[in-house]
This record gives structure tokens, sequence and C-alpha cells, in this order.
């Protein structure tokens, strides 16, 4: 016995290992792939804009005017928001929780009402901030010079670049071939020491250019006055470890481990919700579907079985093996197709809904104690999609209880069952069945994972907003945090699953040993 | 006689498949130098196989189609087999097989035909289907155009006698004719050159096609996978021609009465009345049709599409769904709700307008040739880990054990839609992810198994003790021994590979979209599920009878290779 726990710790000591492997796979592919949540929102902008739906994918700060999407400094914002900046083992490390993150949580009123001489205390700097700002800004614009961070930028306008004519030409031609040659335009300007936003070129200004002291000393002193006091804020803000941004919000900011690990799957992009809360909101609908599949799976394929065996190679036999092939070679979502086209109301008879989990009034009924009406809806909508997962499984548990059957015919207890004189009936349904049944009773190991699981293609077919059709629409809007989190719930209940369900044979069956 | 020749053309993929292929393939062997023994027990099981006849018929009837299948290009195709026009000679389907099998589409054979070295003046691509009306018809083709130009040379003629007796009557008269009469004399001299060259020429392209000197061989089916049925876009799927109960819509006729003032949505209506008492149906779709439906469709000009309905039901308007470009709706226009059997789609046209037939068999061969080739590299990775796994032991063993059973557990699916969802994959990136992904490891273990029994044998101690290398041990001696339980799986392997690939294609992460597909005409049969089940039942049979002969197959290979003995209780 003690052989046997071994084994078992062992698989168990291995599903971390291959835990970690499968999500560091998928998450670097999902990283590697082109397309990400940055993407699909420049798509969105793009697409909002040349609609000229107006305001379309609003909401988020530093859009710029202009049809290539977010300017630089918004894109690294999200960036840093979706965690992307981090290079992929990093990222993944941060995810799993066993890196620190840094996540910024905005600071709530009430909080502030706790301490009100600290707030106002950094209200005043802050309105100091904002005044050298202010006063910086209007410098600015009065020398028609620019700020970028820490340094005054000249910008380098169309007439301008007459001036430097022959380093942009290059760079007008690289800008005009469009976005495909970015990376080189970038390393040209950097090598000019220049920089491009939108679609202006800048470049650090020089005393010499500016034509001496005059307004660039100006300028680089109220510099030095601005960062000082913004420094100063956040000096102020530090002990509590909040921070300010420069629009005047304030963070409480926390580098801590927060991962799957800890419980935080992320936020969906599309639900704008919890990853986890979406997915246990889909538990309802998938144990509902889990359920009735498995059973009628059992219902069907262990009386099936049993008759088929009895009657091996007899006509009730041949006639059913003809329907068990159907069933293998006809797959879930097929059958599903080929009953809705049949009975969805189409062209031949109109006994079931097209889809959906319910009727879209159910609820009202339900209310309204229309019960009666509430479960024949219910299993309307239930019955195309039971028999999609009952095809999907149907075929080979009948023939696994057929021949697991046929093999206890054969064994010799049976044979003396039958010698010590007992009814036909009684060596098969109580002797040699309860042996028969192990192999399928194994497979009760795995039923988390169909509690969990919906098929992509089953519920996609029958519109089930299920778990499947959640995975499947994650997958197409690339809802990272979704497809992770699905995947991660997943991989652990199949992997327990699996052991599970060997342990559950080793303790109902003892002559089976695991070494 | 197109049915006749089909049979033939089944007969000979038969032949082909069950003696030509085998033969073939040991007369290569023979020239290598290499030939097989075949075992006793292999014999024996090779019988038994045979004698289980659902099976074995199932493998032949299989097997079969594939071989055939795999000369569509020149039996199902919208181009011909051979075009001939003189000494000129052409076989563009035979390119197109020629493209598929060497160069896998867009080779060096992918040229087309110029049309003016085929009678048909321009030097745009020939068109096949005119070239084809004009020989069968020569003379109803040309004798329109020949009589035109003759009645245009006609009076060109009588115009120059004219001009010519008025220049005479004034010279007669003494008097000096104006230069603009002479000029015209000539200029009409100079026409009617060139009409008389033409005339000529006409004359000379007409009596080539008369004579026999052009000719045309069609595939059996003259539709291909890749062209729309009609020129007429957004109309797309239509019903099949074919009288399949419950499948082919119901057949009605109506008149086109006149048109319309009115504008529906920007797009012209026409006033509709039926015919023979039929009452029109709104939503009715209805083909407006040249020629007459009882002496032969010669073209398909528009779709109409009926949306008011009189209260009678004996008249509508129909706004024009598509119009044939630079065509006119003719006044009493015959209209018909459906493909006719006579102007065939017997089994209707996809959502872009293609042929199903084309596209179930091209389909059929796509499906299966995907399935060979996933099985059979899978086979080659599976059986070569699995043989160094149950070879040399040890920690090799552990450590491929561990990592296929993590590889294992990756969600392939999931993975391969993630991917697919980014790039476009082509049939070998697909072939490449579910081999890689998923079918090596499915006989990894049992080849494992195998072999470490067979390494214990006394035969291989024995081959090993007199010095044969690893290599040719585990391929000459044990490999042929543990093959039974991967021959008996494959079958099994092969239907999970097809139905991969359907559902792939169903979800849009399968194949490129211009590769016919069942599991893209099944999502199109989702789209229409209300209006067009040909849609979804055709290639749900197709799939469902294709995977049950192999499920077939599968059980008569487990019956001859790993029969198991059951007691029958009695």
């Amino acid at each position: 016995m003690s052989g046997m726990w071994t084994y078992f710790t062992r698989r168990l000591l291995l599903v971390p290992v291959t835990f970690f492997v499968i999500t560091f796979i998928v998450y670097a592919v999902l990283r590697i792939t082109p397309g990400g949540p940055i993407e699909q929102l420049e798509n969105q902008m793009r697409a909002a804009a040349a609609g000229e739906a107006g305001g379309g994918g609003g909401g988020i700060g530093g859009m710029d005017g202009e049809s290539s999407g977010l300017d630089e400094k918004a894109r690294d914002e999200l960036k840093a928001y979706y965690n992307l900046d981090q290079p992929i083992p990093l990222a993944y490390l941060q995810w799993l929780g066993v890196y620190p993150k840094k996540t910024r949580s905005p600071v709530s009123l009430d909080y502030r009402r706790g301490d009100p001489d600290f707030w106002q205390q950094s209200q005043q700097l802050w309105n100091e901030f904002r005044e050298a700002e202010n006063r910086l800004q209007q410098s600015l614009i009065d020398g028609e010079l620019l700020l970028s961070g820490d340094t005054i930028l000249i910008e380098v306008t169309a007439a301008d670049r007459i001036r430097f004519r022959e380093e942009t030409i290059e760079a007008d031609r690289l800008l005009s071939d469009g976005v495909s040659r970015r990376s080189q335009l970038n390393r040209l300007l950097s090598r000019l020491d220049w920089s491009l936003s939108g679609s202006r070129f800048m470049r650090p200004i020089t005393d010499q250019e500016s034509g001496g002291a005059g307004i660039t000393a100006v300028c680089k002193r109220q510099l030095l006055v601005q960062e000082d006091s913004y420094r100063s804020l956040q000096q102020h803000l530090s002990p509590l470890s909040i921070e300010a941004n420069r629009n005047g919000s304030y963070y409480h900011v926390k580098n801590a481990l927060s991962g799957i690990l800890q419980g935080d799957f992320g936020r969906s992009f599309t639900y704008n919700k919890d990853a986890l809360t979406v997915i246990i909101s889909k538990f309802p609908i998938s144990i509902y579907f889990g359920l009735i599949g498995y059973l009628a799976t059992w219902l069907v394929c262990i009386p099936l079985g049993i008759s088929k065996a009895t009657h091996h190679r007899g006509t009730f036999d041949t006639a059913t093996s003809v329907l068990v092939f159907l069933g293998y070679a006809t797959p879930g979502f097929v059958a599903c197709l080929l009953l809705l086209v049949l009975l969805g109301g189409g062209s031949y008879w109109n006994l079931v809904p097209l889809g959906g989990f319910r009727s879209a009034d159910w609820n009202q009924w339900w209310q309204q104690g229309q019960y009666l009406r509430c479960v024949i809806d219910q299993i309307e909508h239930t019955l195309v999609p039971m028999f999609g997962y009952l095809v999907g499984s149907f075929a080979s548990m009948t023939v696994l209880m057929k021949n697991s059957l046929l093999d206890n015919f054969g064994a010799d207890y049976v044979r003396t069952a039958f010698a010590k004189g007992l009814t036909e009936r009684r060596v098969i349904y109580v002797h040699a069945l309860r042996n028969s049944l192990i192999p399928i009773t194994a497979g009760i190991g795995h039923f988390l994972g169909l509690l969990f699981a919906g098929s992509f293609l089953i519920e996609k077919v029958c519109n089930i907003p299920g778990m499947g059709l959640l995975g499947y629409d994650s997958i197409i809007s690339r809802d990272y945090p979704i497809i992770l989190a699905i995947l991660v719930i997943g991989v652990l209940i199949r992997l327990t699953g699996n052991i599970f369900s060997d342990l559950i044979w080793a303790l109902i069956d003892p002559r089976i040993r695991f070494k | 006689m197109t049915f006749l020749l089909t049979l033939l053309v089944l007969a000979a993929g038969v032949l082909l498949t069950q003696k030509g292929i085998p033969w073939l393939f040991r007369m290569a062997l023979g020239i290598c130098g290499i030939h097989i023994r075949t075992s006793p027990v292999t014999k024996k099981r090779l019988r038994r196989f045979r004698s289980i006849r659902r099976g074995y018929i199932s493998f032949v009837i299989v097997t079969s189609c594939f071989t055939t299948s795999m000369f569509l290009e020149v039996l199902v195709n919208d181009r011909p087999v051979m075009i001939r026009y003189g000494d000129q000679t052409a076989y563009p389907a035979v390119r197109d097989l020629f493209n598929t099998w060497i160069f896998f589409k867009d080779g060096p054979f992918s040229t087309f035909d110029r049309s003016g070295d085929f009678g048909i003046p321009g030097d745009g691509p020939l068109d096949y289907k005119s070239f084809g009306k004009i020989v069968a018809d020569p003379l109803g083709e040309f004798g329109p155009i020949a009589e035109g130009r003759r009645n245009d040379a006609k009076s060109l003629e009588q115009e120059i006698s004219d001009t010519q007796q008025e220049i005479d009557e004034l010279i007669a008269d003494g008097e000096e004719p104006e230069d603009w009469l002479i000029e015209d004399l000539q200029a009409a001299r100079i026409d009617l050159q060139k009409l008389r060259g033409q005339i000529a020429e006409l004359g000379a392209i007409e009596q080539m096609f008369a004579s026999g000197e052009a000719s045309i061989i069609w595939p059996l089916y003259r539709h291909g996978p890749y062209k729309n049925r009609l020129d007429l876009p957004g109309t797309a799927p239509h019903g099949p021609s074919l009288t399949i109960p419950g499948i082919t819509p119901r057949y009605s006729s109506a008149i086109l009465l006149g048109k319309n003032e009115q504008l529906l949505g920007g797009r012209p209506t026409y006033q509709v009345g039926a015919v023979d008492g039929q009452p029109l149906e709104k939503g009715m779709k209805l083909f407006v049709i040249e020629g007459d439906t009882d002496e032969g469709i010669s073209d398909v000009l528009g779709i109409l599409l009926v949306r008011d309905i009189h209260p009678d039901g004996l008249q509508g308007t129909a706004e024009v769904l598509s119009q044939g470009e630079g065509k006119i709706f003719p006044e009493k226009a015959q209209l018909v709700s459906r493909f006719l059997e006579t102007w065939e789609a017997p089994l209707g046209t996809s959502d872009s307008g293609i042929d199903v037939v084309p596209l179930l068999l091209y389909g059929f061969r796509v499906s299966v040739g995907f399935a060979l080739m996933v099985l059979g590299a899978g086979y080659i990775v599976g059986i070569l880990a699995g043989a160094i796994m149950g070879y040399y032991g040890g920690w090799t063993d552990i450590l491929l054990q561990r990592f296929i059973e993590i590889w294992g557990s990756v969600p392939f699916l999931f993975l391969i839609m993630i991917i697919a969802n980014i790039v476009d994959p082509s049939f070998w990136m697909l072939v490449i992810l579910l081999v890689v992904l998923r079918s090596w490891m499915a006989i990894t273990y049992q080849i494992r198994g195998e072999f470490y029994r067979e390494k214990a044998r006394d035969y291989v101690q024995a081959a090993i003790g007199s010095g044969v290398s690893d290599f040719k041990v585990m391929i000459r001696h044990i490999l042929p021994n543990s093959m039974v339980p991967v021959i008996s799986r494959a079958p099994f392997s092969f239907v999970s590979y097809i139905s991969a690939l359907v559902s792939l294609d169903f979800l849009g992460f399968g194949l490129p979209p211009t590769d016919p597909s069942w599991g893209r005409l099944l999502n199109q049969g989702f789209q229409f599920i209300l209006i067009y089940p040909h849609l979804v039942l055709l290639p749900v049979m197709a799939l469902a009878i294709t995977l049950f002969l192999v499920v077939l197959i599968g059980e008569a290979v487990r019956e001859a290779f790993d029969p198991k003995v059951f007691s029958r209780l009695r």
C-alpha cells in the first residue's frame, strides 16, 4: 500500500511543474503574438474614427487626435497598466505572484477626511507645483519651445527643416513610408538626437541655438522650480506610500505580490470585471450541462452496453453497433447542428428553440409564478445541447461498458458462479456487472472537469453563454486575463482530476497496483 | 453518358488502388532491391481482415475514393481537360492537376490561354465556356454576327455604286466632281475592304469550328471549387436543383411585368406577376433568365427579391438584388425561383456562390489528405520517441515520460485557436501544429511498452550480441513485431483528426478561406440555418458517411490484428 501512496505523492508533486510549464507556454505565446489589447484598442479607435462615430473608445486619457491611434505616452501608460512593459519571464513571474508588481489604487475621499491637515498641506504643495508648471508653460509658449520630461526641446517645424535639410530628407522619407519603417526612423532620429511625437520632430535646445542666455535660462530655472515642488509633494506623500500624478489624482502605490497565487487573476478587458468573477458567473450553466450530459450518458450507455454484451454478436448487438459507429463518426457539435436544422423551425419541424440557455423572459415568468412554463422552456432549450454532449461520449462509453462486461464474462469467478447453480440474471447483474462498472466509475475523478468545461463548439452552435463560449469569445477579443484564468482553472482541474480518478480506481479495485 | 463515364472512372479508381498501386509499390521496391517477405502471421491477419466483409468493403471504398480524388482536377473542374483549335492545343485542367501535386498551387503551369490563339479575337484569357458554346454550335454563334457584317457590306456596296454613279454623271455632264465626293468614295472603298476582310476572317474561323478543327473536352462535372457559379455577387447561397425531398426549395415561376418608378433602398424595383395561378410569396428569390425554361436557359441576367405582394397574391413588387454587368431585363422575361434541373447546380451553392458538388469532393480530398498527413507524421515522430524510450530505458525513458505527461496536458485546441487567431494557418502549418501538439503522443506509450517487452526477448538479445547496431535492431527486428497496436489504432486516430480539422474550420481557425473544406461549409449552413438546410445536411452526410466507413475499417482491423476471445456465457 505504501508504494501506492509514494506513487500518488510523486504525481501530485509533478502537478506544479506541469502547471508552470503549460501556463508559461501559453503566456509566452500570448505575449509573443501580435495583436494584443493595445492593438485591439487602436483598431477600435481607428474604426470609430473612420465611421465618425464620435467619442468611440473614449475614457482613455492622452488620446491623440491622429488616426494612428494612441500617442506614445498613452501607449506607455497602457502598457504599464496591462503589465506589457516587462520582459516576458518577469511578467510571467509577476502574473504568477512570486515577483512583486506595482499596483495603484485611487485614494478615496473618506481616507482623505481622516487626516485633514496633512491633505491640506499636500493640496498646498500641489498648488505650488501647478503654479510653477503654469509659469513654465507660459514662458515656453513665449519662447516657442516645448517641454518633454525634464528637457527643453525645440520643435523642428516645416520651416526649420529646411535649415536641417540633409538630416531631414531621410527622416521625411522614412516617415512617409509608413509604420513599417518606424523602427528605422526611430534609430535615425536618436542618432541625430531628435525625437518624434505625433508628427512633430523635436530636439533638445542648446544655448547657442536659442541665442544665448535669454528665454532658455528662464525656462531652465523654472523647470528646476517645478521639479523641486513636484518632488517635495512626492516626499510629503511618500511616508503613506501614496503618489500623486501630474493631473492631481492620488494613488496608493503598492509594490506587492499580486498574481494568481494570491487569487488575483486581473481585470477582464471586455467585461471590466475581475476575471475570476466573470468565470464564476458561468459556473451554474456549466454545472447544469455537465451534470445533465453526464447523467444522460450514464443512463443510455450502461444499459445499452449491458444488453450489447449479453446479446454479443446477436441481432440487437449488430443493429446497435451501427448506432455506436455513427455516434463515433459524428462530432457532438455536428449532431447539434443537424438537430437544429431538422427541429429548429426552419425547413422542417418546429420543436425546439434555435439556441440560448433560456428564453429571454424566463426570469419574468419565474417571478410571475409560471413555474410549469419555466420548466418546459428550460427542457426545450436543453434537449439539443444535451444530445450533442451525449453523442460526444456515447460511443466510447458504450463500447467500454460492453467490453469490460465481456471481459468479466470470461473470468473464472463467473464460471464458478454458474457452476454453483446461480441464475443467469443473478450472475450478470450481481457478480459480473459490479466488477465491470469499475472502469466507468473511475471516470468520476473527472467530475470536477465536466462541471467546469463546456465545449467551445456545442456552446457556439447552441448559443449557450457558458464557459466554452466565454473561452472562444475571449480568444477572439484577446482578453488575456480571461484566457489565462480559464487555462489555469482548466489545467488544474484536469491535472488533479487525472490523479483523482486513478486514486478512486485504486481504492475501489484492489487488483490495481500503481508503482 | 456522364453517369456511365463516372462509373467507369470509379471502376478505374478501384482497380488502380487495389491492384495498380500495390503492384507499383512492389515494383519500386524491387528496383531498389528490397523484397518484402510477408510473414505467415501477417498473411493470416490480412486474410482475416478480408474475411470481415463490411470492413474490407469500406476499406476498398475509402481508399479508392481517395485515389480517385487525387485526379479531381481533371474530373471536376470549371476548366476543360483539353481544347484544340487547328494546331493549337492546351490542357488547362491537366495543368491544374500538375500545379496541385507538383508545385502546390501557383506553379509555373498556372498560365492562362490567350483567347486570340483559339479563334476568339483579343489578348485576354480565353473564356472556356464561350469557346465551348461555339464548338457546340458554330453556326448558331457566328451566324448572326456574320449575317450582320454581310448586311453592312451590302449597304456599303450600294453606297459606293451610288456615289460612283453620281460621279460618272457629273463627268458625263462635263463638270468637275467635288473633292469631298471623291474622298467619300475612297473612304467607303477602304471600309468595304476592311469589312470584306473581317467577313473572310470570320468565315475562316467559322469554317475552322464547323469543320471540327476545334474541339473541347470537359471534365465530368463542369464546375470547380474556386469560382462563383454566377457572376452575380451578394445573392448566394442558392438551393439545390436536384430534386431531393425536403432539401430542394419549391420551384415556381413568375413573369416580369415592368419597371417601377419607385426605388427601394436606392435600388430599382420591378413589378412581377404570377404565372399559372401560383401565388407569389414574400421574400422569394427570383432568377431573371434569358431564353425559355422549356428550351434551355442561356443565361441568368439577375436576381430579384419579392418585397411586397398585392392582396390577391398574383402581383408584387420585387427589388433588384443583383444585376449582371451590362445586362438588361427584357419585358415579359421569365422568372424562376431556383436553379433548374436543366441548368444544373444539383446540390446548390455556398454563400460565395461556389457549387457545392466540387466543394464536397475537394473537401473530402483535403480532409482525408490532412488526416493521413497528421497520422503519418505523428506516427514517425511517435514511433521514434517510443522506440527510444522503450529501447534505452533509464533516464531517457523517465525524462521523456515526464515531458510527455506535461506536454499532453497542454490544451491543444485552445492553443491552436490562439495561434490561428493571429496567423492564418496554411494546410501544412495546421498539420505541423497538430503533429507537434498532439498526434505524436497518441502511440508513443504503446510503442514504448512493446519495445520494452520485445527487447527482453532472446532474438533481440541475440541480434545485439552479434553486433548489430542499435538503430538496425530497432528498425529491422523490433519494429515489425510491435506494429500491431499501432495499426489497430490508426483508423480511430484518423477519425479524430478529420473531426479536429472540421471543428477548426467550423470555428474559422482552420484552412485558408479559399480552400474548400467541410467545416467552413458547415459554418455557412449555421449562418443560414433556417433558410438553406442543404449547407448543413450535405456536409454532415459527407462527414458522417466517410467517418462511418473509416470506423468500420477500424473495427475490422482490430478484429483481424488484435482479436479478443470472448466467452459467450452459454
